[in-house]
C-alpha cells in the first residue's frame, strides 16, 4: 500500500509538470525577441516602426538609388560617361543590362521587405485594433509608409495610370506571412494606396496634440506625420489625374501653418544633408548621409562620381528674371573646375566641424518638402482657378529670390521648369516626367532625346519575382 | 597467506590514501568457507558452494544452479549475495549445471568430482552481452527484440584500436561509415565524422546534419566529446539503427543512435586498474610521388620557363638561371621538402581506475591523461580526466551518482597546410649554408617554413564538469522505476595569435596593422533528465508482456564571444594587451542558442509463448525551435518478430540452434536541422537600425509557423541465426529509408517580404542490405580461432527536390572548383558524380575534345554538358577479420574493403596535367603529353599549364583494401600473475594501417598527412 502512495504521488509530479511544458519551451536566446512579444507593448512597436524607417535609407532604397543616384541618372540631371559602371546603360534605359537589371531587383527585393515590417507591425492586435492614442498614431503612420512605399514601386513598375488607366499593377501586400499577393490592376493599386493613405488622414487627424509627449512624438518629421500623408495624397491624386483632390491636399498642408516656404536668404544650406526645418514634411533620419553624398556628389576623383548635366545652368535663367538664390547653394566649383551638384552636401562634415552644427538640425534626407505641394495645387487649379495657380507659383519664386511671372502666362511647362529647379537630385523628376509622358532629352549629349516610344518609363517587373511565384 | 596479506596492504594503503571506506568486502572473501560446511541428512546429498567470475573472482549474485538426472531438471537454486549457494540432491548421480548470464554455463557431473564446499569458476562469454538491449531509456529484452542494432564490447572496440574509438566503432558497425576527409588525414585535431545508413540530409559542407545521436550514460554528447572519451571506459556500444530501436529517441532518431553505456562498479575489494596505450605513428609520405631536383628542372624546361621567345636579353638571362640551378642538380642538391614538417610522434595515454566496495556502497575514481601529437610538427591533443563515481543501495533502491571533470587542451601545427610543401622545388635549399632560413627561393615562393620559425599559434582548450544521478527503484518484481539526471557545464576557448613578422603582412605598410590575436570565449550549461517506469509481466507459458512510459526534458544554451585585436609590436610578445586597437572595422561577435525540448514516449513488447512478439512505441517530443503551430512532433515505431527455433517444428533440430529469429519493423524517427528564427519571426536589434530618438528593431525573417519535423519512415527487415552452442552467428538487416520534409531553402517571390524561406519540401531515399557473420573454426578452453566479416551496401536517392535546390547547382555548376562541386537531381544519389565526358586530347591541335549532351564534339566546355558517372559512396563496404586464440596469446588482424567508389582524382589535375610548372608535380607530369600534331596523347601539352576542366577522365573507380589494425596481446596466466601480485596483466601491439591498398593513385591528406604505425598497450590491474 505504501508502494501506491509512492506511485501517485511520482504520477501526479509527472501530470504537474505535463502542464507546464508549453512555458518550458517557449524561450528565445538574448538579443532576440518573438515577434508576439516585441509588439506586445508600446516601446516594442515604436522600435519596430523605428526599424522600418531605418530600413527605407538603405542604398537600395532612399539612401542612395532612389533619390539622389538612379532616379536622377534616369531623369538625366546626374551622369557619369565612362563605361564599366552601371551609369552608363541606367543613362540608355537599358533594361535588359543585368547591373540595370539587378539595381531594379534590390529596389523591388528590399521595398516589399519593408512593407513585409510594416504588414507585421499593422498585423498586430494592437496596432490592428487600434482605437485610440498611441497606436492611431502608430497605425496611421504605418498605413502611411505602407501606401507611399507601394505608391513609388507603382511608379517605378507599372505604366503612368493617366496613359493607361487599365495597366497591370503591382502586388500590394497588405499581410505578414509567407503568402505570396497577387498582382492587381493599376486601379486596384491606387485604390488600396488611396484608402490606406485616407485612413492614416483621420487616424493622425489628432497628432498635433500630443506632440512631444513622447520620445515617439519628437521630431515628426522624421515620421510619416499627418502633413505626409496629405502630401502624399496630393501626390497621389495628381499622379492619377485627380486635380481636384490634389489642389484639395496640397492646400490642406499649404494652409496647414505648421510648415510653410522659408524665404530666400535661408535657401542656403537648407536640405545640405538636414532636414529643413520650415518646408520639410517627411523626411529620413540618416546620419551618415554625408558618406554617400560625398563619394558620388561632392567628390570627382571617386570611381563613383556623378557629372551634372552641362546645360544646367541655362535652365536656371531661361524665362526668369532676379537672382535665384537655388544656383549658389545648391551648385559649387569642386576639383578640376567640375561643378557639382553640392545641394545636399553637409559643409559642416566637408570643413570638418561638425560640432558646430547647430542642435536643432536634424541630419539626413528630404522626402516631401511644401514646394512640391504649391506646384501641385498650382497645376491642379491652372485651368479651373488660373488666378490661384498663378499665385501660388508666385509665391514660391519669390521665396527663390525671382521675381513674379511676368508678361507671360503661366503653364505647365513653366511649373515643370520651377519644380525641376527646385527638386533637383530629391528623386522625383522622373516621376514627374512620366506622369506627363514626356520626352527626356539626353544628359550630356544634345542630339538625344529620348522618348517614351523608347521604353524609358517601362521598367520591367524583376525576373526574381516573375520566377519565383506560385 | 604472506603474498596475500602484501596485496591487501597495497590495496589498503591506496584506499587510504583516497578515502576511507568500509573494508567489509574484503573481510567477506574470507568467511565463505566456514558459511557453507553444515551437516546434512543421509538420503538426500547435501551440494554446497560459491560461484565467482574467474577473472575478478568477485562472487556472482544470482547465478542459476540446477540439479539435472538423465537430461530432466530435479531442482534448483540461486546464489546469494555472497555468490554461495546451497541445495539439496535426492539422488547420488546427477548433473549440476551453473549458469549466469553473459557466462559460458558448466555442467558438472557427480561422478567426477565431490559435489560439497565447491568453488565454481565461471568464465564471462565473450559472444552473449547479456539477454538485454541497452536502448538508452530503457533495456529491451534481446530475445524478443524486433529492431536491428549492433553490439560491440569494450574489449572488441580496444581489440581494433586502443585509442580511435571512432575508427574502431564504424568498422566494427555495419552499415555505419566514417567520411572520409583526405584532406585533414590523420589529424589528431580534426574530429571525425560518422553516418549511419546514408545520408539523410542534403549539406554542403560536412555531414554534422547526418550525424547518428549519442547517448553516454543516458546523457546526449557531441561527436567531439566521444572522440575524447576514453576507450577503456567503455562497457559496451550499442548502435540502434532501425524506428523499432531508435523511436524512443523520436526527433533524434533518423541518423540513428549511438548508446554508450561506461563500465558498471562491481562488488570487490578495492581494485586498481591501470592501463597505458603508447602509440608510435610514422607519416606516410608514400602517397607523394614528387620529382626529384634533376627532373623537375628538366619538366621546368620542357615547359617552357626557361624560353623568353626571342628575347635575346631576357633570353640571356634565363639562360644564367638554368645554368645555375642545373650546376647545383648536378652537384647533388636535392632538398627533402615534404619531411620538413612531418615527424615520427609518440603519444601516450595512462588511465587510472580505482573501485570496489560492498554489496551497499560502491565506489569509483578514474583518472586519465593522454597527449596525443599528430605526424606534423608542433601539434598535440592533451586530454585529462577526472571522475568519482558513489552507488548505494538500499533496499530496492539504487542510486548512483558520477562527477566528471573533463580538461582538452589542443594546439595546431604551426607548419601549416601540408600542400604548401609537395610544391616546394627540390633545388632550392632549405636551408643556407649557414644554417639560417633560406627566403630567397626560386620564382619567389615563400619558404612555407618560415612561418613555423615565428611565434603564431593557435590553441583551443575545453573544460567540461558534468554531475549525473541516476536512480533505480525495483518496486517488486513486475514494477521498476529509473530516473536519470545530468547537469553540465562547458567553457571553452580558442586563441589564435599571427605574428606581425608573418608574410601575411608583407604589403601592410602601417606597422600599427601588423600581427592579430582572436580570443574566443564559450560558455554552456545543459542539462537533462528523464524518467522512465517499467512493467513486466512473465507467464508460465514463458510469454511476456513489458510496457515502459517515460518522460524526458532537455535544455541547453551556450553562447560564444570573439574579439578580434591588430597590432603586435613583437614577434614574441603575443599577450592580448598588448594590441594596438581594434580591426578598423571591427567589433566583437559570436554566437549564442538556446533550446530545450520535452518529450514523452510509451514502449510496448508483447511476446507470445517466446515465439511471436509485437514492439510498438509511441513518442511525442516538443520543441523549443518550432513555432507554435508545430511544436510538438509525433513518431512510433511497430515491429513484429518470430522466434523460429521454439516452433514445435523445429524441435529436432532445435539442439543446434540458440538463435533463430525473424524479424520487421517500421516507424517514424524525426530530425530538427534549422535555427529557431526560422520558424518564429524574432526581432533584433542593431545600431544599423538607430533612428534618432530610439533604437530600431527588424524581423530576421518571416518566420514560417509552419515548418515541422523531418520526418523518415523506416522499414527494416533482419534475421538472426546463431547456432551450435554459439560458433556461428549470423545477423542480415535490409532497410528502406524514406526522408520526407526535407528541411530545404525555398525561393520565395520577393513580395512576400523575403527572398527565401525554410520549408519542408525534399525527399530522399536510402535502401541498404547489412550482413554480420562470424564463426568458430576451432574452439577449445585454450584455444580457439574465429573469423568474422560485416559488410554492407547503401543506395542513396534524392526522390524530390525543388527551384531553391536547382539555383544552387546553377551556383556549383558554374564555379570552378577544384572537386566538382554537388549537383542533385530526382533519382540520384547525393554524392553523386558528376562531370562532362571527354573524347581525350585531340592529337591535331593538342586541345581536350569534349562530348556535349546530345553526343556531339566540341571544343567549348560547357557545365552544362556534365553527365552522371558514378557515385563517390562505395558501392561496397566490408570488413573482415580474424583472431587466434592460444593459452594467452591472441592475434587479431582487421581488413577493410571499399569498391566501386568514384573519385575525382585532383592530383591528376592539379599535379599532372593542370601543374604550374614553377612548383612541384607528380611523376606522372612527364607521361604521355601532347607535343606536336598527330600525337595521340592522353594529357594536353606539358607547356599548357591551365587547370584542365571537371571531364571525366579524371574520374576513377577506387577499390581500396587495407590492413586496419593488426593487433598481437598476451594475457598472462593467473599463476603468473599471482606470482607477480597482480591480479591480471595483459600486454599489446597493435599495428594500424600499415598497409593499403589502392587502385587510385592520389595524394591523400593534402592539408594534414596521414600516419601509420602501432601502438603497445599494458593492461594491469591490481
Amino acid at each position: 500500500m505504501k508502494k501506491m502512495k509512492y506511485i501517485i504521488f511520482a504520477l501526479c509530479t509527472f501530470a504537474f509538470t505535463m502542464t507546464s511544458c508549453e512555458d518550458f519551451l517557449n524561450i528565445t536566446p538574448d538579443g532576440q525577441s518573438p515577434r508576439d512579444e516585441q509588439l506586445s507593448t508600446e516601446t516594442g512597436i515604436e522600435d519596430a516602426m523605428y526599424g522600418v524607417y531605418s530600413q527605407l535609407r538603405s542604398e537600395s532604397l532612399y539612401g542612395q538609388e532612389l533619390y539622389l543616384r538612379t532616379m536622377e541618372i534616369l531623369s538625366q540631371t546626374l551622369y557619369y560617361n565612362v563605361e564599366g559602371t552601371n551609369v552608363t546603360p541606367i543613362s540608355k534605359y537599358d533594361w535588359t543590362h543585368s547591373d540595370v537589371q539587378s539595381i531594379f531587383e534590390g529596389v523591388w527585393v528590399s521595398m516589399y521587405n519593408n512593407i513585409s515590417n510594416v504588414n507585421s507591425i499593422l498585423d498586430a492586435p494592437l496596432v490592428a485594433n487600434a482605437k485610440e492614442y498611441p497606436f492611431t498614431i502608430y497605425r496611421g503612420e504605418a498605413l502611411g509608409l505602407r501606401a507611399f512605399m507601394h505608391f513609388d514601386l507603382v511608379r517605378l513598375f507599372a505604366e503612368q495610370y493617366t496613359v493607361n488607366p487599365d495597366a497591370k499593377g503591382i502586388p500590394y501586400a497588405t499581410e505578414f506571412s509567407l503568402k505570396t499577393p497577387a498582382f492587381e490592376s493599376l486601379k486596384e493599386n491606387y485604390k488600396h494606396i488611396i484608402d490606406d493613405l485616407l485612413e492614416a488622414d483621420s487616424l493622425l487627424a489628432e497628432e498635433d496634440k500630443y506632440e512631444n509627449e513622447r520620445a515617439f512624438m519628437f521630431d515628426r518629421q522624421i515620421h510619416f506625420n499627418k502633413y505626409a500623408v496629405k502630401a502624399a495624397l496630393a501626390r497621389v491624386y495628381l499622379t492619377m489625374g485627380d486635380k481636384k483632390n490634389a489642389a484639395k491636399y496640397a492646400q490642406e498642408v499649404i494652409h496647414g501653418e505648421k510648415y510653410e516656404l522659408k524665404s530666400k536668404t535661408e535657401v542656403r544650406g537648407d536640405v545640405a544633408g538636414v532636414l529643413s526645418e520650415k518646408e520639410c514634411l517627411f523626411g529620413l533620419y540618416h546620419k551618415d548621409f554625408y558618406s554617400t553624398v560625398s563619394v558620388l556628389l561632392q567628390q570627382t576623383v571617386s570611381f563613383y562620381s556623378l557629372n551634372l548635366r552641362p546645360d544646367y545652368e541655362e535652365l536656371y535663367s531661361k524665362d526668369v528674371s532676379g537672382d535665384d538664390y537655388r544656383v549658389s547653394a545648391y551648385f559649387s566649383i569642386g576639383n578640376d573646375d567640375r561643378v557639382r551638384l553640392s545641394k545636399f552636401t553637409d559643409t559642416y562634415e566637408l570643413n570638418n566641424n561638425a560640432s558646430d552644427r547647430p542642435e536643432q538640425k536634424i541630419l539626413g534626407i528630404n522626402l516631401i518638402r511644401i514646394p512640391e505641394m504649391y506646384y501641385i495645387a498650382s497645376e491642379a487649379l491652372l485651368e479651373s482657378d488660373y488666378d490661384k495657380a498663378l499665385e501660388l507659383y508666385n509665391t514660391v519664386r519669390e521665396h527663390r529670390g525671382l521675381d513674379k511671372l511676368a508678361d507671360k502666362d503661366l503653364t505647365v511647362e513653366l511649373i515643370n521648369d520651377e519644380r525641376y529647379k527646385e527638386m533637383i537630385g530629391e528623386g522625383q523628376t522622373y516621376f514627374n516626367f512620366k506622369r506627363q509622358n514626356l520626352p527626356i532629352p539626353s544628359s550630356h549629349d544634345e542630339k538625344i532625346i529620348y522618348k517614351p516610344a523608347d521604353k524609358i518609363y517601362q521598367i520591367p517587373v524583376p525576373d526574381i519575382e516573375i520566377e519565383n511565384r506560385n | 597467506m604472506n603474498r596475500i596479506t602484501l596485496r591487501k596492504t597495497w590495496a589498503c594503503s591506496l584506499l587510504c590514501m583516497l578515502l576511507l571506506f568500509p573494508l567489509k568486502p574484503v573481510l567477506a572473501v574470507e568467511s565463505h568457507t566456514e558459511l557453507l560446511a553444515a551437516g546434512i541428512g543421509d538420503e538426500t546429498v547435501a551440494v554446497y558452494g560459491v560461484v565467482v567470475d574467474k577473472k575478478t573472482e568477485e562472487p556472482l549474485i544470482g547465478a542459476s544452479v540446477a540439479i539435472y538426472k538423465d537430461g530432466k531438471l530435479q531442482t534448483g537454486t540461486s546464489t546469494d549475495i555472497e555468490g554461495a549457494f546451497r541445495i539439496n540432491s535426492e539422488s547420488k548421480d546427477f548433473e549440476l549445471r551453473v549458469s549466469f548470464v553473459g557466462y559460458k554455463e558448466i555442467r558438472l557431473s557427480s561422478k567426477s568430482r565431490k559435489m560439497a564446499a565447491m568453488r565454481i569458476e565461471l568464465e564471462e562469454d565473450a559472444n552473449t552481452l547479456g539477454d538485454v538491449v541497452v536502448t538508452g531509456f530503457v533495456s529491451k529484452n534481446k530475445e524478443t527484440f524486433t529492431g536491428s542494432a549492433t553490439e560491440i564490447t569494450g574489449l572488441e572496440l580496444r581489440q581494433v584500436s586502443g585509442t580511435n574509438l571512432i575508427g574502431a566503432l564504424s568498422a566494427l558497425t555495419p552499415g555505419m561509415a566514417m567520411v572520409q576527409n583526405s584532406s585533414q588525414g590523420s589529424n589528431p585535431n580534426h574530429t571525425p565524422e560518422l553516418v549511419l545508413r546514408g545520408m539523410s540530409s542534403f549539406s554542403n559542407s560536412g555531414q554534422q546534419v547526418n550525424q547518428p545521436t549519442i547517448i553516454l550514460d543516458g546523457t546526449e554528447i557531441t561527436m567531439q566529446d566521444l572522440y575524447d572519451l576514453d576507450i577503456n571506459e567503455v562497457e559496451k556500444i550499442t548502435v540502434l539503427k532501425d524506428a523499432s530501436a531508435t523511436a524512443l529517441y523520436g526527433s533524434k532518431a533518423a541518423n540513428g543512435v549511438i548508446v554508450i553505456s561506461r563500465k558498471p562498479i562491481l562488488e570487490s575489494t578495492v581494485r586498481v586498474q591501470y592501463n597505458f596505450t603508447g602509440n608510435l605513428q610514422m607519416p606516410v609520405l608514400s602517397d607523394y610521388r614528387v620529382l626529384s631536383a634533376a627532373e623537375k628542372l628538366e619538366y621546368e624546361r620542357l615547359a617552357g620557363l626557361y624560353d623568353a621567345n626571342g628575347d635575346l636579353e631576357k633570353q640571356y638571362e634565363l639562360d644564367n638561371l638554368y645554368n645555375n640551378r642545373y650546376k647545383l642538380v648536378r652537384a647533388g642538391l636535392s632538398s627533402d621538402w615534404l619531411s620538413q614538417p612531418a615527424r615520427t610522434a609518440l603519444s601516450h595515454d595512462h588511465s587510472l581506475r580505482v573501485y570496489g566496495g560492498a554489496s551497499n556502497l560502491r565506489y569509483e575514481l578514474t583518472g586519465r591523461f593522454g597527449d596525443t601529437r599528430g605526424v606534423m610538427k608542433g601539434d598535440y591533443r592533451k586530454r585529462y580526466n577526472v571522475g568519482f563515481k558513489l552507488d548505494y543501495y538500499i533496499g530496492t533502491l539504487t542510486i548512483s551518482n558520477r562527477t566528471t571533470y573533463q580538461e582538452i587542451n589542443v594546439k595546431n601545427s604551426p607548419y601549416g597546410s601540408f600542400s604548401q610543401y609537395v610544391k616546394m622545388n627540390p633545388y632550392d635549399r632549405i636551408y643556407n649554408l649557414d644554417g639560417t632560413l633560406n627566403t630567397v627561393l626560386s620564382w619567389d615562393i615563400n619558404n612555407p617554413l618560415y612561418e613555423a620559425t615565428l611565434a603564431s599559434f593557435d590553441k583551443s582548450g575545453e573544460r567540461v564538469l558534468s554531475n549525473s544521478t541516476d536512480l533505480r527503484w525495483d518496486i517488486s518484481k513486475m514494477f521498476l522505476l529509473t530516473a536519470h539526471f545530468n547537469l553540465s557545464s562547458d567553457m571553452g576557448s580558442a586563441d589564435t595569435y599571427t605574428s606581425p613578422k608573418s608574410l601575411v603582412y608583407k604589403n601592410e605598410p602601417d606597422l600599427a596593422k601588423r600581427g592579430q590575436y582572436i580570443k574566443g570565449v564559450s560558455n554552456g550549461i545543459s542539462y537533462n533528465g528523464n524518467i522512465v517506469g517499467t512493467f513486466n509481466k512473465f507467464f508460465k507459458d514463458e510469454s511476456l508482456v513489458s510496457l515502459s512510459a517515460g518522460w524526458e526534458i532537455n535544455y541547453a544554451k551556450s553562447s560564444s564571444e570573439i574579439t578580434e585585436t591588430v597590432g603586435f609590436f613583437n614577434d614574441k610578445l603575443s599577450f592580448i594587451g598588448n594590441a594596438a586597437a581594434y580591426p578598423t572595422t571591427g567589433k566583437p561577435y559570436g554566437t549564442q542558442a538556446e533550446t530545450a525540448d520535452v518529450g514523452f514516449f510509451t514502449t510496448g513488447n508483447f511476446s507470445f509463448r517466446n515465439r511471436y512478439f509485437v514492439d510498438a512505441t509511441w513518442r511525442t517530443t516538443g520543441s523549443s525551435q518550432f513555432g507554435k503551430n508545430n511544436r510538438f512532433g509525433h513518431f512510433w515505431s511497430g515491429g513484429l518478430g518470430w522466434n523460429v527455433m521454439n516452433e514445435p517444428f523445429m524441435k529436432r533440430v532445435k539442439k543446434h540452434f540458440d538463435i533463430f529469429k525473424v524479424r520487421g519493423s517500421a516507424g517514424y524517427t524525426g530530425k530538427v536541422s534549422f535555427s529557431p528564427f526560422q520558424a518564429m519571426t524574432m526581432y533584433k536589434y542593431s545600431n544599423d537600425y538607430e533612428y534618432k530618438n530610439g533604437i530600431g528593431a527588424v524581423p530576421i525573417t518571416i518566420g514560417n509557423v509552419d515548418l515541422t519535423w523531418e520526418r523518415t519512415m523506416n522499414y527494416n527487415i533482419g534475421l538472426d541465426l546463431s547456432m551450435f552452442d554459439r560458433r556461428l552467428n549470423f545477423t542480415v538487416d535490409a532497410y528502406i529509408r524514406n526522408t520526407t520534409d526535407l528541411l530545404l531553402d525555398k525561393a520565395m517571390a520577393p513580395s512576400t517580404g523575403t527572398t527565401s524561406a525554410k520549408a519542408n519540401l525534399g525527399e530522399m531515399q536510402n535502401k541498404g542490405i547489412e550482413y554480420q557473420i562470424d564463426g568458430y573454426i576451432f574452439r577449445t578452453n585454450n584455444f580457439y580461432w574465429r573469423l568474422a566479416t560485416t559488410g554492407y551496401m547503401n543506395r542513396n536517392k534524392i526522390t524530390k527536390i525543388n527551384k531553391a535546390l536547382e539555383e544552387i547547382n546553377k551556383e556549383n555548376e558554374q564555379m570552378n572548383s577544384l572537386v566538382p562541386l554537388p549537383q542533385y537531381a530526382e533519382g540520384e544519389s547525393v554524392t553523386a558524380l558528376k562531370l562532362v565526358r571527354s573524347a581525350g586530347i585531340d592529337p591535331a591541335t593538342g586541345k581536350e575534345v569534349y562530348i556535349k549532351r546530345n553526343g556531339e564534339r566540341t571544343f567549348v566546355y560547357d557545365p552544362a554538358d556534365k553527365v552522371l558517372i558514378g557515385d563517390t559512396e562505395p558501392e561496397f563496404t566490408a570488413t573482415f577479420s580474424t583472431n587466434v586464440f592460444w593459452k594467452g596469446f591472441s592475434l587479431y588482424a582487421l581488413f577493410n574493403l571499399r569498391t566501386g567508389a568514384w573519385v575525382y582524382n585532383t592530383t591528376r589535375v592539379t599535379k599532372v596535367e593542370g601543374a604550374n610548372p614553377i612548383y612541384n608535380a607528380d611523376r606522372r607530369v612527364f607521361d604521355d603529353r601532347w607535343k606536336q600534331p598527330g600525337d595521340h596523347a592522353l594529357y594536353k601539352d606539358i607547356a599548357d599549364t591551365s587547370r584542365p576542366k571537371q571531364t571525366d577522365r579524371f574520374a576513377e573507380v577506387e577499390n581500396t583494401l587495407s590492413l586496419g589494425s593488426l593487433n598481437l596481446s598476451y594475457e598472462f596466466g593467473d599463476k603468473l600473475c599471482k606470482r607477480m601480485m597482480l591480479r591480471n596483466l595483459r600486454l599489446g601491439i597493435n599495428f594500424t594501417d600499415i598497409l593499403r591498398l589502392s587502385t587510385v593513385k592520389i595524394e591523400r591528406g593534402t592539408d594534414y598527412l596521414y600516419s601509420q604505425g602501432f601502438e603497445f598497450y599494458l593492461n594491469v590491474t591490481l
